[in-house]
């Protein structure tokens, strides 16, 4: 069931509409993660869901309860910040008890809950030291344990990641979401960075310019972008132009498709088809049926996990193509000829305009 | 405080709602209103009020701008305003460059005693330099026994002197922190688009210094025209629109001060055409810079180092000389007002005999004030910070208006204002009060909120989060990370407010008499001894309070500007 409700949210800072009317539902128990660039409303969205900030119009229901009228210290969500917000003069353990010491708690509980999510966060040897004497990793950690342990019937997160190296991102991602499943709690997660909110989520909500652009599994946002907005935000993707010839067959690369009837009944000029630059074989034949063409290398670049190439197709302009770095892959030089193949099924077609709806 | 349960409901914008802080704004509001606003709008009026007809009347403007005498005293301002800053520009910004750039020893040293003089009594360097340099001054008496006749200090040359020597830090203290917070990447770039190191210290370092420099060089015209006992000791027949404005104010005294009034509003359109033309200079001038590649202190060795060094302690060596002079006169061996030879404590005795109550009375005054300044500046630099609020930003400007406002002037306002009842506060302690904390309050606000914008606004909102009240976060978070910001505040206004005369010597009754305006009169009076001993218990207080703000404050020495 539907654990938290937002319903025709609308807010504007002076001209700038920052949110056109947006209305969520999200499950009780599952991650949701807000994704898009930025200046999209996610965060907006956030601070709103937390009490940070008034909506201009619309309702926001916790368990069906309206919380709109409620400030942000009565609402009882757990808030994660970019910058951590650890308070500097506190100590480890005095942060992760404020909320529970503004409950008025006994004494008794209060260690013994802040010693729990300690343990859960691993700073449980921590717990004396000062926020200065942490390293950034640490500190997100105290500002999790400090959000968690007053147990908030929401955790939002406003990219808690953003402001960690790489490395440890993704192992701090790796504990949050764990810490999520087992504590079994909804949680509102903001990002800009695609694959972290793809491998992080049970659910993706892509926005751009305050408008909900589409919410699904990472799986279908991936697999079944809504709109050419999404297929260009998540994830890479080549876009061709496709020509319809009267009623004839439509044309890719100059050579005819089998596409779905809802493409040929657009009628229109403008149409556009997608490729994932993975679904693109390089110099090997395709077992099914789908395209093939020729081109020339531009570019290669060894990333270690793949190789991109940039490859120039005669007469229509650059593809992006990723392939296994194969020792002849690698082999592979700036002006080398290579065929491509590319299995009908693989290409998606959007109507026309940079957001145009998918064409199923 | 339940402030959050009294928000408006939802899609209810621009509702008024009714807590903590836009009680706290009322509040702020009504006091700026009734001690600044309607005592700077009394003296604007008085000005358009002809006391023989009792009728509106440009008649005293008239008189002001086109009388010898006013338009004497006018040039006179001028000239010690623009001499004071250009003097203050030529001590300062050597003395910057050299303490950014080269290894100097004793940079602290030299940190400290340009601090200490900025923090003495404003007057002492007055009759310091009579003692050295007056009529029967130490070093014109040893020069006339070699034979060599030492120029006089009295009249327009001594004021611009002392006036140099007593602001030179505002200039040297923000030019050395924009110079050492270049980039150095920007100079490097310079040399190796092939300017000589001269061509880029004008080209380029002085260019991205400018907004600091022009900052404290504005500040030290400002102080200069505004400042009322240096041209009045040592200014002799040479005189200023603040001690006319006294002097006016003073002699139409029972009348209706039409003059000091008009006076007073011409030193205010001074003031603020000076800060105007600095903002229009700043235009967009905001250099954000990275501080990738910092700048490392060259080591110089030989007849440069030995010149750096020179130039370095002989200029803050030269404005702590009215200090050194002050304690040493101190302790000379007086009997009655004539120094007798030798040491003792003489003059001490005779304070503590003759004016202990002026001691008290500083420090009750001050502490007072301070206390106001410090509750009252909290909170309203709270407001201006994080509430972005139209109300917000008319409270910011208004803070504005002491620092263009001459103490002799909102002294007046004063004693327009609060003379009748209810509020007949003439000769009594809380006016002194109330214009200490009106003329601070300005720069307790600065010092707060130079803090508080250090404070992420995301601390507050975590602990919101958490179940804590606004008011309550406010208190719990915010005031103990703004603490140190808020002792060294207090300890600035506190400084400020012990040796604050040009205010105070037009509102003091003999039972409100402060150790400054003692000192005032003392030096008037030929009694030098009790001057001396006064102004060292007030530099030492001052002193102590540095100490203070050195120890507290993040930016240190930054603290003072």
């Amino acid at each position: 069931m539907s654990h938290v409700q937002l319903k025709n949210i609308k807010k504007t800072y002076g001209s700038h509409v920052a949110l056109k009317d947006v209305s969520l539902s999200i499950d009780r128990g599952s991650f949701f993660t807000l994704l898009g660039p930025s200046g999209c409303g996610k965060t907006t969205l956030l601070r709103a869901i937390a009490g940070f900030h008034q909506q201009d119009a619309g309702e926001i229901l916790l368990e069906g309860q309206s919380i709109s009228h409620l400030g942000a210290n009565k609402r009882n969500v757990g808030m994660v910040f970019q910058d951590y917000a650890v308070f500097p003069h506190l100590s480890v353990f005095d942060n992760v008890a404020f909320g529970l010491v503004q409950q008025k708690l006994p004494v008794a509980e209060i260690r013994e809950r802040v010693a729990a999510i300690l343990a859960t966060v691993q700073l449980d040897q921590h717990a004396q030291r000062m926020p200065h004497q942490l390293s950034g990793g640490q500190q997100q950690r105290v500002g999790l344990a400090r959000a968690l342990v007053i147990r908030p019937k929401v955790l939002l997160m406003d990219e808690p990641l953003s402001n960690l190296d790489a490395k440890l991102r993704v192992e701090l991602r790796r504990d949050i979401r764990s810490l999520q499943q087992t504590l079994d709690i909804t949680t509102v997660y903001v990002t800009h960075d695609q694959e972290e909110a793809l491998s992080i989520s049970d659910q993706v909500c892509v926005m751009h310019d305050g408008v909900v652009q589409q919410v699904g599994t990472p799986w279908i946002v991936y697999n079944r972008p809504a709109n050419r907005f999404v297929a260009t935000f998540v994830g890479s993707n080549n876009f061709l132009p496709v020509a319809l010839e009267g009623a004839g067959q439509p044309l890719v690369l100059g050579q005819s498709l089998a596409v779905p009837k809802s493409v040929t009944s657009q009628g229109a000029n403008g149409l556009v088809a997608s490729i994932r630059p993975e679904k693109i074989v390089v110099n090997e034949a395709l077992s099914e049926p789908g395209l093939h063409f020729g081109g020339v290398v531009r570019q290669a670049m060894f990333t270690g996990r793949e190789l991109q190439l940039t490859i120039e197709v005669t007469g229509h302009g650059l593809i992006e193509a990723l392939t296994e770095p194969s020792a002849v892959m690698i082999a592979l030089k700036p002006g080398d000829a290579v065929r491509l193949g590319v299995r009908a099924e693989d290409f998606l077609f959007f109507a026309p305009g940079v957001s145009g709806a998918l064409l199923q | 405080m339940r402030a959050a349960e009294l928000r408006g409901p939802a899609g209810m914008r621009g509702s008024v709602r009714i807590d903590f802080w836009s009680v706290t704004m009322a509040v702020a509001l009504a006091i700026i209103g009734l001690v600044l606003v309607w005592p700077i709008l009394q003296v604007l009026f008085l000005g358009f009020f002809d006391p023989e007809s009792k009728s509106v009347s440009f008649a005293g403007y008239v008189k002001v701008l086109s009388h010898p005498y006013y338009l004497g005293a006018l040039w006179n301002t001028m000239l010690v305003g623009v001499g004071g800053m250009v003097g203050a520009c030529l001590l300062g910004v050597p003395l910057a460059y050299c303490t950014a750039r080269y290894v100097v020893k004793g940079r602290g040293v030299i940190t400290t005693l340009a601090v200490l003089a900025l923090v003495s009594p404003p007057f002492i360097g007055a009759y310091s330099w009579i003692i050295v340099l007056g009529n029967n001054g130490w070093l014109t008496q040893q020069m006339k026994a070699i034979g060599i006749a030492v120029p006089t200090i009295y009249g327009m040359a001594g004021i611009i002197l002392v006036f140099s020597l007593k602001f030179f830090p505002f200039v040297y203290l923000m030019t050395e922190s924009a110079l050492r917070n270049i980039n150095r990447s920007f100079e490097e770039a310079a040399e190796n688009l092939g300017c000589t190191p001269v061509q880029r210290f004008f080209k380029v370092t002085l260019p991205l210094v400018f907004p600091a420099t022009s900052s404290g060089a504005i500040l030290c015209f400002v102080l200069s025209i505004a400042d009322f006992g240096t041209p009045s000791i040592i200014g002799r027949d040479f005189r200023t629109l603040s001690t006319i404005a006294y002097n006016q104010y003073t002699s139409e005294m029972g009348g209706t001060p039409t003059m000091a009034v008009s006076i007073s509003m011409l030193m205010i359109v001074i003031s603020m055409l000076a800060v105007m033309l600095q903002r229009h200079l700043l235009g967009k001038r905001r250099y954000a810079g990275s501080m990738t590649n910092r700048h490392v202190q060259l080591e110089v060795r030989g007849w440069a180092s030995a010149g750096i060094h020179t130039l370095c302690y002989a200029v803050v060596g030269l404005a702590t000389l009215p200090i050194a002079v002050v304690i040493y006169t101190s302790f000379l061996q007086t009997k009655g007002p004539v120094f007798s030879g030798g040491f003792g404590f003489n003059s001490y005795a005779r304070v503590i005999q003759e004016v202990p109550e002026v001691i008290v009375n500083t420090f009750r005054f001050s502490l007072l004030a301070t206390l106001l300044i410090t509750v009252a500046g909290g909170l309203m630099s709270y407001i201006i910070v994080r509430r972005e609020t139209k109300m917000a930003g008319f409270l910011d400007s208004i803070l504005m208006v002491p620092y263009v406002v001459p103490g002799v002037v909102m002294a007046i306002g004063f004693l327009l204002t609060f003379n009748k009842a209810p509020l007949d506060l003439v000769g009594t302690g809380s006016i002194i009060v109330l214009i200490l904390f009106i003329r601070r309050l300005p720069y307790g606000v600065r010092a707060t909120s130079s803090v508080l914008r250090q404070i992420k606004p995301s601390i507050e909102e975590a602990a919101v989060s958490l179940g804590a009240s606004p008011a309550k976060a406010f208190f719990k978070v915010t005031v103990p990370l703004m603490m140190p910001g808020i002792v060294a505040g207090a300890m600035m206004s506190f400084i400020t407010a012990i040796n604050e005369l040009s205010s105070t010597l037009l509102l003091y009754t003999a039972p409100t008499t402060t150790m400054p305006v003692k000192v005032y009169n003392a030096v008037l009076d030929g009694e030098f001894g009790i001057a001396a001993a006064l102004s060292t218990i007030l530099l030492v207080s001052s002193g102590l309070c540095v100490y203070g703000v050195l120890r507290f404050s993040q930016s240190k020495e930054g603290a003072f500007v």
